[in-house]
């Protein structure tokens, strides 16, 4: 307790509020612009923090990364395409809700649960990150490898209307996902003799691909003259405030927990923190069947999960030195290169530091509301340009984001390949979606697959064994089967509901009789 | 689309993608096959299902078109022009690929309201400033590289 009073008079330093803002401002616009992630906008800044203080430079590396994660929403929301990976799941109601021409319910919403999520793992950070570090540890190859099942799983609940269809998706961006090489044995595969390849499909540009040049392709063939109509209704903000502190509280704490848990995993990122609280989200509702239309409450899982990452992947990262998110790993090394080391010591030892690093995220989640607020607004200018002039900007925008990522053509020719594949998926209704859930945890699946094998083989049982000795991973298969089975829940429930089983019959009157 | 349509369709490209991936996977082995192998077999045996569907719904007549028309000439030019824009940006590098492709899709694709001056004019507008966003945006405040050409 001795350091947070401190930690809070550094918050009000003019620089350190100047830094909050010019982090958050900057973190936006990257996180919007599809191609430019939290990641690379953090690394961007490193080396500008070597000027400043250790404390400063931390906090606005924190700000950078809070605002890139919200900023993806704002593209999600208005041009269906996700700013990073990390907002696919905000496009599925976010974009519908621009379609009806209630873009700014959902970008407040996207700004608003964000900040709730961000909040709470902040929380989650400053009272539980011991306990919570620890169980992060007890993840190894076959909890990770059934958390990734799990999140898989989610594909049912999405393509309720045609499960094959987007269980053929999901596989499709599995097998896709095989393409370079191979993580357990290292050899060259799916190549189609084609040496870049080796390198692998870069989710990015696949992403990119499949979320925003396929839209270029359906915005033009669509004989609109903008992306959607703006009528923007005064009293949004309150609106949606209602709607948050009503009935969304529980999807926002749900979510948020559930984005703090994922968010400590290595390896497992915002983008499937978002996607299993969307999935839950939607499961838990009385009509799921709203979900995927425009809905406040898929928006609101979607963020506010994927900003509790933040403060979930920063656990690890302080108590242990284990970077639970890329972003994590960039800002372990700038605080290595000021000579931190992280581990338990850090909130003693630099225990300024830590908290003030710490108490700067409640900061910069409140500051980004003012300015978050006005961005969006801005950014739903774009609706009122004509559509051909966005549609061939985006083309330009995705070439420059793509090939920023590797410096590669061939991450070009991703977009390009995965555009025409989302637009003749969506022509035949195959689910974009599902490919981009297969295409993210393709890798980590077959990964933690060869992992078990490995262990297996080790121990001289079989993998049979290595799947379920861990309570983690039963209660995790127990959640996938749970998962796999909505879809039938669902249809029952509404069977019964359109017969009126469950509803409660009126008694007859009697003078009728 | 008929619906039947569709997911023959997207059956028949479910099983040609498996195809491509089986037919490359001839040289693996061990635990390099495994998952891909799972994956070929479990889309070979959707992309049969999916077909058959398509088969039998158009044999009961469960066959709605069920989507909104498409401008497919526009579709064509626009993916045509960012495949002509991709494959010039190794020649001319980035930023005169860019203008070329701004200016052309911009007066292919733009409205015709207003004559060809007036749109020649917009388009050369758009074109500069958008170049001059990427250019300022993100080569001179984030320094990301952009592809860089043969010939400039």
């Amino acid at each position: 307790m001795e350091f947070i009073g401190p930690a809070i008079g550094h918050l009000f330093e003019p620089l350190n509020i100047l830094l909050m803002v010019a982090g958050l401002t900057g973190g936006i616009i990257v996180g919007a612009l599809p191609g430019l992630t939290a990641t690379m906008g953090v690394a961007l800044m490193v080396p500008a923090t070597f000027a400043m203080d250790a404390t400063s430079g931390l906090i606005m590396l924190g700000a950078i990364y809070a605002g890139a994660i919200y900023g993806g929403a704002n593209s999600a929301c208005l041009i269906c395409t996700p700013g990073t990976p990390s907002s696919v799941a905000t496009t599925f109601d976010g974009w519908p809700l621009c379609q009806a021409g209630r873009a700014d319910i959902g970008l407040i919403t996207s700004l608003l649960s964000s900040v709730f999520g961000g909040i709470v793992g902040t929380v989650f950070l400053l009272f539980l990150a011991a306990p919570l570090a620890r169980f992060a540890l007890q993840f190894g190859g076959p909890e990770n490898f059934w958390l990734c099942i799990f999140g898989l799983s989610t594909i049912a609940v999405m393509s309720s209307g045609n499960m094959v269809k987007g269980l053929l998706s999901g596989a499709m961006g599995l097998l896709v996902s095989t393409v370079g090489i191979d993580p357990n044995a290292g050899v060259p595969r799916f190549t189609f003799g084609y040496y870049p390849l080796v390198q692998g499909i870069e989710v990015i540009p696949a992403m990119i691909g499949l979320f925003s040049f396929s839209q270029v392709l359906y915005l033009i063939g669509s004989y609109k003259p903008f992306i959607a109509e703006y009528r923007p209704a005064p009293g949004a903000f309150r609106e949606v405030v209602r709607a948050l502190v009503g009935r969304c509280k529980v999807i926002l704490m749900r979510s948020s927990i559930i984005g703090t848990i994922v968010g400590m995993l290595p390896g497992a990122g915002g983008e499937i923190a978002s996607i299993i609280a969307y999935n839950e989200s939607k499961r838990w509702d009385k009509n799921p069947e709203r979900y995927g239309k425009g809905v406040i409450e898929g928006v609101a899982a979607s963020e506010s999960a994927n900003n509790a990452v933040i403060g979930g992947s920063l656990i690890p990262m302080l108590t242990l030195g284990i970077p639970g998110s890329a972003v994590a790993a960039v800002i372990l090394g700038a605080l290595l290169a000021k000579g931190i080391q992280p581990g338990f010591k850090v909130f003693t030892a630099t225990g300024d530091l830590a908290y003030t690093f710490i108490m700067s995220q409640f900061a910069v989640n409140l500051l980004m509301i003012p300015i978050g607020l006005v961005l969006a607004r801005m950014m739903t200018k774009l609706l009122s340009i004509r559509l051909t002039f966005v549609a061939i900007a985006i083309v330009v925008l995705s070439v420059i984001g793509s090939y920023a990522i590797r410096n590669s053509m061939l991450d070009v020719w991703i977009v390009i390949v995965f555009g025409f594949l989302g637009y003749f998926s969506g022509r035949v209704g195959l689910d974009t979606g599902a490919m981009a859930l297969g295409i993210i945890l393709g890798p980590m699946i077959e990964e933690n697959l060869g992992k078990c094998v490995h262990l297996s083989k080790a121990s001289g049982g079989s993998v049979i064994n290595v799947f379920l000795e861990s309570p983690i991973a039963i209660l995790l298969i127990l959640l996938t089967l749970l998962s796999l089975a909505t879809p039938f829940l669902l249809d029952w429930k509404r069977k019964r509901r359109d017969c009126g089983c469950d509803v409660p019959q009126p008694k007859e009157d009697s003078t009728h009789a | 689309m008929r619906s039947s349509v569709a997911d023959i369709a997207s059956g028949l490209a479910v099983l040609a993608v498996a195809g491509v991936f089986h037919a490359q996977s001839g040289d693996l082995e061990g635990v390099s096959l495994l998952f891909p192998r799972m994956l070929i077999i479990f889309m070979t045996v959707g992309g049969i299902l999916v077909c058959v569907q398509g088969l039998l719904k158009r044999r009961k007549g469960e066959d709605a078109p069920h989507d909104e028309p498409v401008a497919v000439g526009r579709v064509v030019m626009i993916s045509a022009g960012a495949i002509a824009y991709v494959l010039c940006i190794p020649l001319l590098g980035f930023y005169p690929a860019s203008v070329i492709y701004l200016f052309s899709m911009a007066m292919v694709l733009g409205d015709a309201g207003g004559g060809t001056r007036r749109k020649a004019l917009a388009s050369a507008a758009f074109t500069v400033v958008l170049c001059l966003f990427v250019w300022i945006g993100f080569a001179m405040l984030l320094g990301v590289p952009t592809p860089e050409g043969m010939l400039f």
